[in-house]
């Protein structure tokens, strides 16, 4: 019955502005996307097998936009849930609903919106559907732009929690404003100035009590602050950002300091770019310490109600063993880490660049938990310990040092080499298949052959490599067969083969296996292999894919999902409108 | 400016809000008890007892004796037990001895302790069946324990009756390693009863010290084996344990070493059994028998009974 009112409203407003603004066109506009996966038993590997056999997830939004009115809705069905998705999606109905109008430099939203302050470390209320992240706030938002260069922006809701047969929030209420000066556009003579400036700053509170522990004394406000600055001058930027958080504690069973913690957060990022044609350099560092924060204060799904995003200093991979085994997780907890990029494009027509051009990116990027210096007040302040700017302690977490070249040959045939250099504590986020440090290396072939103007075959042909395990690691394993072997670190070596063969526009088909062939336990020295099709027309796509998936883990900017080992059928459907 | 003006409204409907900055995050101690069991508002409690200075509900303790916890292990078909206690009873009411009494019924496998459809009260606690496996030896009834002195049979705890006067009387000449306090308050509405004790160590001692409180009932009327064999169906059974207060091993007030002088506060709570669900548990038939522990060694320093009536 709620639904139907609230889809009902949504109409009745649309048609009322709709009457009222005759003289402009409407438009709807929308796209769906359903996954559906039958799932087969496999013990060999493990693989998920739900009673219902059959998970589907789902989505359609439908927009509709007249003038600087714009309202829509997004239905989303998950009959049952795939596996590994987050089980707080569940059944089918409406999970988005928004009306925004804009008039005399003030937009106002009602509804469920998205938003992001500066780089998110205060706030970002976003939607990552591959990996079961919807924290949307539902609430009110007003946008004011007052004055050239200055833009105001406030808004105040609850967070989208789980989606059972609809959306359902969670309890908390979220309070934000935030303002940025473009120093550019505020005064006229800065207008063509070479030097770039913004300005800004952000307040976010939330109001929770949920939680009734006789133990302590929990603050029902958390509040927390920040200012950025960006500048650009010539082919230079700079970034910057500080954020504070007020005492803000939640349960943590695994560790009594960061139990109940009532120590403040912050973080500090930097960013410092150079770019000019075929040369750009980039240079990256963040200080993160206890800002992990929610709009509850109860234990939680690790994605849920995230009311910040702890934004991660690594290149996104996307070569299959490079972006799902080892991938960069974000701890929660702080750590101090830094990136640099470089990319290089080595001149056409030269010795070293060939005729087209190479392209060289190196990418390096580190994470260390922060040094802390622990203190004895568990009874009194419980702060736990003190931190120094980035000041890191001996503990890795995380190293990624790699390079990619990719360079035209001819017209017909391109390449694109890559080598990865991991260094990844699982003990800190509990991904891998087992805790430990892992090394690992990892190097990818890409080759790209076109056959003709409609037809290209692409080859890719990757290898991961882990080391032996040291002593202190436990460096030998009984195998099934009895022996006591050498044991190399987490499941060992791989081996990735893909080719794909593509006859445009419509068509394309690929088979890949992935093979654990180092994995210790001979065993579980396994084919993975899979084979897909798929069929585009225009703004359709339509695909299938049949065969065994590992479990691996997926991550976007330092936020995973583990993803569980599965066999079966798998069929994709998008399309827009 | 309209729009200034009520962009300025929203900022203030939403914008207004702070932050709970807490710097003491421990919510104060009120006396670790549950105060459901206190009738009305806890704050009158404080009336009786201050939790914030606790030191200051005691007069200093002159107390230069040390008392004897005797612990007559027993049971109601045991027909050798009757004439033991009635040692254990002379011993207990000569007040120059300082013993106090306490009858467990457990002892080795259990036979005598247990009930059917003649001796039906069990009068057996989880604490004593534990003692009797914990503390190494034990292995028939009547055998009793005096402040749990590694004298008995085979160097274990465990004392025959005919020795008990002996082992008492040596006893009697042990030095003063602690002082025990009591006080407590008993809620007939609720039956709750509020416990307070002060320890303090004597000397200067190094071990892992337990404060045990046990519940006493003075008498229960119950059937019980005679040394004739014949059945007593109105034997006064007497200073029954019948519930260990704060576990059967207490509370760890001391681990290591503790200095002469140190002084230890607690609080318990607990709910009795209600009178109308069973008479011997009416409080004028209660007790408690407070004493402290050295855990690895069961030595016991101090014994004080405190009648609830």
């Amino acid at each position: 019955m709620k639904k139907v009112f609230s889809l009902g409203l949504i109409l009745s407003l649309i048609s009322t502005y709709v009457s009222q603004s005759d003289s402009e066109p409407g438009y709807v506009s929308g796209n769906v996307q359903a996954i559906g996966q039958y799932y087969q038993e496999d013990t060999l590997i493990n693989a998920a097998l739900p009673n219902h056999l059959y998970g589907f997830n789902g989505f359609t939004n439908i927009n509709f936009q007249k003038g600087d009115f714009r309202a829509g809705i997004r239905y989303e069905t998950y009959l049952n849930t795939l596996e590994g998705y987050p089980t707080s999606f569940s059944g089918t109905g409406i999970g988005y609903r928004y009306l925004t109008w804009n008039k005399d430099n003030v937009e106002v939203t009602v509804g469920s919106f998205y938003d992001q302050l500066s780089s998110g470390m205060i706030l970002r209320a976003y939607e990552e559907r591959q990996l079961g992240i919807d924290n949307a706030i539902d609430g009110l938002r007003l946008k004011y732009n007052p004055y050239k260069g200055i833009y105001l922006k406030s808004f105040i809701g609850k967070q989208r929690h789980v989606f059972a047969d609809g959306l359902v929030n969670g309890n908390g209420i979220i309070r934000a404003i935030d303002a940025e000066l473009n120093v550019n556009e505020l005064f006229d003579s800065l207008n063509n100035s070479k030097l770039k400036v913004q300005l800004g700053g952000s307040f976010v509170s939330k109001f929770n009590n949920d939680n009734n522990t006789p133990d302590f004394i929990l603050p029902s406000n958390v509040g927390a602050s920040s200012a950025r600055l960006n500048m650009r001058y010539h082919k230079w930027r700079f970034g910057g950002e500080f954020v504070h958080k007020i005492n803000d504690p939640y349960p943590d069973n695994q560790n009594e300091r960061f139990n109940y913690l009532y120590k403040n957060g912050e973080g500090l990022l930097f960013n410092l770019g150079y770019s000019t044609k075929g040369f750009a350099v980039d240079f990256s560092a963040k200080h993160m310490d206890n800002m992990l924060w929610r709009s509850t204060n109860v234990s939680v799904g690790p994605t849920d109600l995230l009311i910040g995003f702890l934004p991660a200093l690594t290149k996104q991979h996307t070569y299959n063993l490079a972006a799902t085994l080892y991938p960069y997780a974000t701890n929660p907890r702080g750590e101090v880490s830094y990136q640099a990029d470089l990319i290089y494009k080595i001149p056409k027509k030269t010795l070293l660049g060939g005729k087209y051009g190479t392209t060289i990116s190196l990418n390096f990027a580190t994470s260390y938990v922060p040094k802390r210096d622990f203190i004895d007040d568990q009874l009194t302040s419980r702060n736990s310990y003190t931190t120094q700017y980035f000041s890191r302690s001996d503990s890795i977490l995380y190293q990624d040092i790699n390079i990619e070249i990719k360079r035209k040959i001819n017209k017909k045939l391109k390449f694109n080499i890559n080598y990865f250099n991991f260094i990844f504590e699982d003990r800190a986020v509990l991904v891998a298949q087992h805790h430990e440090l892992i090394h690992a290396q990892i190097a990818v072939l890409d080759l790209t052959y076109k056959i003709s103007r409609e037809h290209s075959l692409r080859f890719e042909l990757q290898g991961l490599w882990t080391k032996w395990a040291t002593p202190d690691q436990g460096d030998t394993q009984i195998i099934s067969t009895g022996e006591t072997v050498q044991r190399k670190q987490d499941q060992g070596d791989w081996a990735f083969a893909q080719i794909e063969y593509t006859f445009s526009p419509h068509w394309y088909v690929a088979v890949l296996d992935q093979y654990n062939y180092g994995n210790t336990e001979p065993k579980k020295q396994l084919h993975y292999a899979l084979a897909s099709a798929g069929y585009i027309n225009g703004s359709h796509r339509f695909s299938l894919q049949y065969g065994k998936q590992r479990a691996g883990v997926f991550c976007v900017g330092g936020v995973c999902r583990a993803v569980p080992a599965s066999n079966g059928l798998t069929f994709t459907f998008t399309s827009s409108f | 400016m309209k729009n200034a003006f009520l962009y300025l409204i929203f900022i203030a409907f939403t914008g207004i809000y702070g932050c709970d900055k807490i710097d003491n995050p421990i919510p104060p101690v009120f006396g670790d008890v549950d105060w459901s069991l206190y009738p009305g508002d806890s704050n009158n409690y404080l009336t009786l007892y201050n939790f914030d200075d606790p030191s200051s509900n005691w007069s200093a303790n002159t107390n230069t004796s040390k008392n004897i916890l005797l612990e007559d292990y027993t049971g109601h078909k045991c027909t050798n037990c009757p004439a033991a206690a009635v040692i254990a009873k002379q011993l207990e009411d000569d007040a120059s001895l300082g013993v106090v009494l306490v009858s467990v019924h457990a002892g080795a496998g259990g036979a005598f302790q247990e009930t059917d459809s003649e001796f039906i009260t069990d009068f057996t606690t989880d604490a004593g069946d534990v003692y009797v496996v914990d503390m190494p030896g034990m292995f028939a009834n009547p055998l009793g324990t005096i402040n749990r002195n590694p004298t008995g049979a085979n160097n274990t705890v465990w004392h025959a009756s005919s020795s008990w006067a002996n082992t008492v009387s040596t006893e009697t000449s042990a030095s003063l390693l602690a002082n025990i306090q009591v006080q407590a308050n008993h809620f007939p509405s609720t039956n709750g009863l509020f416990i307070h004790t002060e320890t303090e160590f004597k000397d200067n001692l190094t071990g892992d010290y337990h404060l045990i409180i046990y519940l006493i009932r003075e008498s229960v009327i119950a059937p019980q084996k005679m040394g004739d064999g014949s059945i007593d169906h109105h034997y006064h059974h007497h200073s029954i344990l019948s519930d260990n207060i704060n576990g059967t091993w207490g509370s760890l007030i001391s681990s290591g070493s503790i200095a002469n002088g140190t002084k230890f506060y607690n609080d318990f709570s607990v709910e009795l059994t209600a009178p109308s669900a069973d008479s011997t548990y009416d409080v004028n038939n209660l007790s408690l028998v407070t004493y402290l522990c050295e855990r690895n060694t069961f030595k016991i320093l101090q014994v004080v009974k405190t009648e609830l009536n």
